[in-house]
């Protein structure tokens, strides 16, 4: 409101201009009374009064020369196509019939031209983004959107497929489409619209009129997802009817809730109803608001009491489905909706039902989601589709930043809201998924920005977590080969954002840490070990390089050491899945322990770091044992044993520190038993097999502690030597694998089962036990041809091979020595020993051909030559 | 399917608004924006094209022109004619600001508008900035509402004194035709002193 002052200025202003010039001076000294700012703002006015009445603007507006050229301007984009005649207006725009003014061919399209009440920047750029993505729809029941731009006044036109055909109201009345023909229809409408849905685009403004019907009656969609370009670009009222049909619309549609596929599901509803009954759902309403509340205070008349015919109890069923008021009542997506009406023709029974007392108990959890039933309730949501939770996300509005955190609520929040609750498994399983296709969406839509794009590199380093990764220890889903896929897209992204941006360490360290992830479970769970050691080179260097330029940054010095180890394991660890370089992997372990003494230097009283310190040394003695460094080995298992105990006496409660400690005693053990020196061994080896029991016991699920539980069995077994208190060891280490195997069936068998088979083996021969020993081998040859056949240039596992069978083929020597001179087992004996140490000998021959049988195994190919010539031999010697 | 989904004429759709809205309907007066908004786009857009670059086209005659695209407008009771004028100023009014904007941030070069514009030459009348007195006119309103609501159907929509007094009073403000002209002269002045010399 004017103020008082406001008003004093007009009232005077207007007494001094109806006053002449000479009498103003005065009048005003008497009337300001003394306010000088009063007196100036008037004077000020009054000589502006002149100026404006000589200013013919004012009276002329010229500001119409504008309003000519906007209309007037090069239309610009528009150029390109040559407007025929109008076909059509609406509240939105107008759409003419076109052709391409380039065009030789003069293929008709159709041009609507957009009307926005404002051309603000952000809205036009958000235009063009959002036309992009309706660009992507292809099907054949959706009119193409070809191209657009702006006029040359800025409106925003989009070029579509021409269609010949009449609206869907003039085909139903001109054809009078039988039930089923009606409900095929009504399918193939369906089928747009969830394509649609699937590419998270709502229509918004499902209806008859913009549902074309071809004259081979194909239905074309128009207009898809317009509305939503539209949104918030057209005057908003109150009830939030806009441009909108009230007709179609749905109750959310009306209270300007937030518009989701649900929305076209109950138009699509409003549509089968007109179909069925010829009759709109709410009756003739006189006036928008009337109808209106229909629509968000009733539910629809049955389809009976509107067209005066009886309809079947599963139609109307269907009907109501569609329209409840309550979105998330309704068909959780259309192609279920669709199914329905499918299972309808074809005489199923249908899924849409009346309330239940289900409905109302979900309802129930619903409100109390941090109830133990949550788990169940989400799985159950998803299990109809995903598309309720879409709602929730809002997609329909700024679709991208909602998509990106619908992404995220997948993958993040709902993931961890539910992971242990019991049997959400399936649940988490499809929200990993849904989470996932949501990101590779955006990936593709990204744009180049810093943020996003590591951010989605993130994310998929995180689901590949909790797909399996070796991060994702606790309660990860075991799909290893989805983890796999899920880091390669992070390294996807990420190798390109490095490039883009080489000097961001954070983005290198993301980089460098997925490659170690993707290279741990490229060797060890896939057997692909070149590439695995390519994956993790490449973190290597990357690390190197930073590490250099910032030698005082701890977390990036740890992941260095972390890459040493894993690119050490892949190389030559006989532990792992190796490509059988000992000497590089022991190198690559002396790098990690020369940063991890720095490391644990700098911080004393961290157990962490002590145990980081522990593990190269452990890896360390794995590998000298290989390289038959056995002195070496025993030493740096002693380092192992004391740094773990040094962990454990700082955090004696640490069940983590206990397992290190027992694997360490464990090694120690088995490392002294491989000098011989097994009664030394022994003590070491029994308390490692008495901390791994109750370890296990603690944790009877946990797969980790069952495989420890094993290796400490087979350790011991091996302490103990040549005795049948050994084979009972070996027994029970073997049954471990074998149930573990069988609850997660593994590409590659673990390398302690191949061990255990191993040692039972050399142990069945030392006490006389060839049977046992030559069903063992046997064990082992099955295992070396399960890694072969993943790896067939695995020269450790070659080498592995030839060794068992040579073994074979020594233990039917044996029997054969055993037999009776003149019995014919003897001469079979001697044959199967032969055949084995043959295929032995060419296997070892085969590595010197290709230079992988190293110097120290060359002495293997004489000793299984000198046994095959002595069985020969003996074979061609005369019956004594 | 029993009910024709018609677009409809935009007079129809026109007078429908305008019917729905005096019979208290209030979501219908945005509706008639629109129909109003779209209608007077297209006619400027017809009219331009077949003037010839030399002549210019006053606010009434554009104004004019909806009324004889509209048959049905001209058989609109006052109230209804007047809360039309006072739609179509407003209208005006955004389409000349929107317009005035783009064809600034295509001199800045912010590349929204992919478009070159056809400066307004030489004409000496082009002597006000649309956007200077649009910014001036919602600083204006906050002290003198009635008179800025007198420049927007006045100015931006090119109605005279006696349409500008039908188009307040159909929308609930007291006025006589002396205030009206009164209001225009001090809104005139106070603008032209906000704009500054020309």
């Amino acid at each position: 409101m004017p103020s008082d002052q406001s008003e004093q200025i007009e009232d005077l202003f207007q007494q001094a201009a109806g006053l002449p010039e000479a009498e103003r001076g005065p009048f005003l000294d008497g009337a300001c009374g003394g306010n000088a700012a009063v007196r100036a703002t008037v004077e000020k006015l009054l000589a502006a009064d002149k100026e404006a009445e000589s200013n013919s603007s004012w009276e002329d507006p010229a500001i119409f020369h504008e309003a000519r050229s906007a209309a007037r301007r090069p239309a610009a984009e528009l150029d390109r196509y040559r407007l025929l005649n109008k076909i059509g207006s609406g509240g939105m725009g107008t759409v003419y019939k076109a052709v391409r003014a380039d065009d030789t061919f003069s293929k008709m399209v159709a041009v609507k031209i957009v009307h926005l009440l404002d051309h603000r920047e952000d809205m036009l750029r958000r235009f063009t983004q959002e036309r992009q993505i309706l660009a992507g729809l292809e099907h054949p029941a959706i009119v193409r959107l070809l191209d657009g731009g702006a006029t040359g006044d800025g409106s925003p036109f989009l070029v579509m497929e021409y269609v010949d055909g009449v609206s869907l109201t003039q085909y139903i009345e001109a054809t009078k489409p039988t039930l089923r023909e009606s409900l095929e229809l009504f399918r193939k409408i369906c089928g747009a619209v969830a394509y649609a849905h699937r590419n998270l685009i709502v229509h918004r403004d499902l209806k008859p009129a913009n549902i074309l019907v071809t004259s081979a009656g194909e239905p074309k969609l128009l207009d898809f997802g317009i509305a939503t370009l539209l949104d918030g670009s057209l005057p908003r009222t109150s009830t939030g009817l806009g441009a909108m049909t009230p007709q179609y619309a749905s109750p959310e549609q009306i209270n300007g809730a937030p518009i989701t596929t649900a929305s076209d599901i109950y138009s699509l509803g409003v549509l089968l109803y007109e179909l069925l009954s010829g009759a709109r759902p709410y009756g003739a309403k006189s006036n928008a608001l009337e109808l209106a509340q229909a629509i968000t205070t009733q539910n629809p008349e049955p389809l009976r009491t509107r067209s005066g015919r009886a309809f079947d109890a599963d139609l109307e069923n269907i009907v109501q489905m569609a329209m409840r008021r309550e979105p998330e009542r309704r068909y959780a997506t259309v192609d279920q909706f669709s199914d329905d009406i499918h299972r309808y023709l074809n005489g199923y029974p249908v899924a849409s039902r009346p309330d239940t007392h289900g409905y109302r108990i979900r309802k129930f959890l619903a409100r109390n989601k941090l109830g133990v039933a949550a788990g169940v309730l989400i799985a159950a949501t998803l299990a109809g589709g995903v598309y309720s939770t879409v709602r929730q996300a809002r997609i329909a509005n700024q679709r991208f930043n909602d998509v990106r955190q619908l992404a995220h609520y997948f993958l993040f929040d709902l993931h961890d809201a539910i992971k242990t609750l019991p049997g959400a498994t399936a649940a988490r399983q499809m929200m990993l998924t849904r989470g996932l296709q949501y990101l590779d969406g955006l990936s593709k839509e990204q744009a180049g920005d810093r943020g996003l794009r590591l951010e989605l590199a993130q994310s998929y380093s995180r689901v590949a977590d909790l797909q399996g990764g070796i991060g994702g220890t606790t309660a990860n889903l075991g799909d290893k080969r989805g983890a796999m896929a899920s880091y390669q897209k992070a390294v996807n992204l990420l190798e390109p954002l490095a490039a883009d941006f080489p000097h961001d360490t954070e983005i290198a360290e993301e980089l460098a840490g997925t490659y170690n992830m993707l290279g741990d479970l490229q060797g060890q769970f896939e057997g692909d070990l070149e590439g695995a050691a390519r994956t993790l080179r490449k973190g290597v260097a990357l690390l190197e390089k930073l590490a250099a330029a910032s030698p005082g940054d701890v977390r990036l010095q740890s992941t260095l050491s972390d890459s040493y180890i894993l690119l050490a394991d892949v190389s030559g660890n006989g532990s792992y899945q190796n490509l059988g370089d000992a000497p590089a992997a022991a190198t690559l372990y002396r790098k990690s322990i020369a940063i991890n003494e720095k490391l644990k230097l700098a911080a004393q009283a961290d157990p962490e770091r002590v145990v980081s310190a522990a593990l190269p040394h452990a890896r360390l003695g794995m590998v000298l044992q290989t390289m038959a460094d056995k002195e070496g080995a025993v030493a740096e298992f002693r380092r192992v044993l004391e740094l773990d105990e040094e962990a454990l006496a700082r955090a004696p409660n640490n069940t983590s520190y206990r397992d290190n400690v027992a694997g360490a005693n464990r090694n120690l053990g088995l490392s002294l038993a491989f000098m011989n020196r097994q009664s030394e061994g022994r003590p070491f080896a029994e308390r490692a097999a008495r901390d791994y029991e109750d370890l296990a016991r603690i944790d009877p699920k946990n797969g980790a502690a069952r495989n420890n539980l094993a290796g400490g069995y087979y350790a011991l077994a091996y302490t103990i030597g040549n005795s049948p208190d050994a084979m009972l060891y070996y027994d029970r280490a073997i049954a471990i694998y074998e149930a573990m195997g069988a609850e997660h069936p593994v590409a590659v068998p673990p390398i302690g089962l191949r061990n255990t088979y191993q040692y039972r083996a050399d142990t069945a021969n030392g006490l006389g036990d060839t049977k046992t020993a030559i069903s063992s081998a046997q064990e082992l040859l099955r295992l070396d041809s399960q890694v072969l056949k993943l790896s067939p240039k695995n020269a450790a596992a070659q080498r592995e091979q030839a060794m068992a069978q040579f073994q074979l083929g020594r233990s039917h020597e044996i029997l054969a020595i055993r037999a009776p001179v003149r019995a014919p087992l003897r001469a079979q004996e001697l044959s199967e020993a032969q055949s084995w140490l043959r295929k032995s000998a060419d296997q070892y021959q085969a590595m010197q051909r290709d230079g992988t049988l190293t110097q120290r195994y060359a002495e293997n190919l004489k000793a299984t030559a000198g046994a095959l010539s002595r069985v020969e031999q003996e074979m061609s010697a005369p019956p004594r | 399917m029993s009910v024709t989904e018609s677009e409809g004429s935009p007079e129809g759709a026109i007078t429908r608004c305008l019917k729905e809205w005096r019979g208290g309907d209030k979501d219908a007066l945005s509706r008639l924006t629109t129909e109003v908004y779209s209608e007077l786009r297209r006619i400027a857009g017809g009219i331009m094209t077949a003037e010839s670059a030399n002549r210019t086209i006053q606010p009434t005659a554009l104004v004019h022109e909806l009324y004889l695209h509209l048959p049905g407008v001209r058989e609109f009771d006052w109230q209804s004619r007047a809360q039309f004028m006072r739609v179509a100023a407003k209208m005006m009014r955004n389409i000349l600001v929107d317009h005035a904007r783009m064809r600034q941030s295509a001199k800045r070069g912010s590349g929204a508008a992919p478009v070159t514009f056809e400066p307004g030459g030489n004409d000496p009348a082009l002597g006000i900035d649309v956007l200077l007195v649009n910014n001036a006119l919602e600083r204006f309103a906050e002290e003198y509402p009635r008179h800025a609501q007198v420049v927007e159907l006045r100015f931006f929509g090119g109605l005279t004194a006696e349409e500008t007094l039908e188009a307040l009073r159909v929308d609930g403000t007291e006025s006589s035709l002396r205030t009206v002209e009164r209001d225009w002269k001090f809104a005139k002045a106070w603008l032209q002193d906000a704009l500054g010399p020309v």
